[in-house]
């Protein structure tokens, strides 16, 4: 069985270092937010996992606020980025041939 | 409560634990490997809430034989529901922004069903306009006749 709870740790480890490189890479802001989001739940997993094998239940409050504020911060970045969408990415249309880069919108391209 | 009894739920627990943390696992490696907005949100919707559920549900049984007062399953529960009423409210607002900011490669896209709708409601619109300028036009032609008439009276 404690081999089953290294695997455990192990693969919620690089889950969440996976979606610390996508928080890095991200081409756009709301890649960005979205792994976020994976990773405050993947935290939730993690802090679950602890409290199983310590069969500890005081963890408990924290699952319950991570899961309530966990999407705040990616939706008011939607808001956000919904408000003032120029600044962030071309117009519509352009993104289709270089993919979604935020290259392309480096500042002074945007032309307004 | 038996010690084998106690040992078989054990094992459960951890088999949904090892479940919840691989799904975990193939969601930061879809994070990674998507190559555009929406499939990431795809991975981030469905196996990372379908792991996090199996890690609570590992968690409650594991936590059947421990001595708990305040917080138990019943805040378990409450996790998991408020995880799922939350998450599809976060992934549709961000692939909204997402479409409406232009950030969607089209040619990824079998079949974009929101641009065929957008596009009718253009056209209807457009039709729309298009009548009331008419009217518009038909209104002023007729003016200009009372006007002439006018004209031709005095």
């Amino acid at each position: 069985m404690t081999v089953l709870w290294i695997v455990i740790a192990v693969a919620l480890a690089v889950a969440a270092l996976l979606g610390t490189a996508r928080l890095f890479m991200g081409p756009s802001i709301l890649d960005r937010a979205l792994s976020v989001d994976v990773l405050i739940a993947s935290a939730m997993t993690g802090l679950g996992a602890y409290a199983a094998f310590h069969q500890d239940p005081t963890l408990m409050p924290t699952l319950m606020v991570l899961a309530l504020l966990g999407f705040t911060s990616s939706v008011s970045i939607s808001k956000f980025v919904a408000r003032r969408p120029e600044e962030y990415a071309p117009p519509r249309g352009t993104t289709d041939e270089t993919g979604t880069g935020s290259q392309q919108n480096a500042p002074g391209k945007e032309g307004s | 409560m038996s010690e084998v009894f106690v040992q078989v739920l054990d094992w459960i627990a951890v088999l949904c634990l090892l479940a919840g943390a691989l799904l975990t696992l193939v969601a930061g490696i879809g994070l990674i490997r998507f190559p555009d907005l929406l499939s990431r949100m795809h991975t981030a919707a469905k196996p990372q809430v379908l792991g996090l559920l199996l890690v609570l549900v590992g968690l409650a049984i594991r936590l059947v034989p421990v001595e708990t007062n305040v917080f138990n399953a019943g805040t378990l529960a409450l996790v998991g529901l408020f995880q799922i009423v939350t998450i599809p409210v976060g992934g549709h607002i961000a692939a909204r922004v997402g479409y409406r900011s232009g950030r969607i490669q089209q040619d990824l896209l079998v079949h974009d069903a929101l641009a065929d709708r957008l596009a009718e409601k253009e056209r209807a619109q457009e039709a729309e306009r298009q009548e009331e300028e008419q009217a518009r036009e038909r209104a002023e032609h007729q003016e200009g006749r009372a006007q002439e008439a006018e004209r031709t009276e005095q």
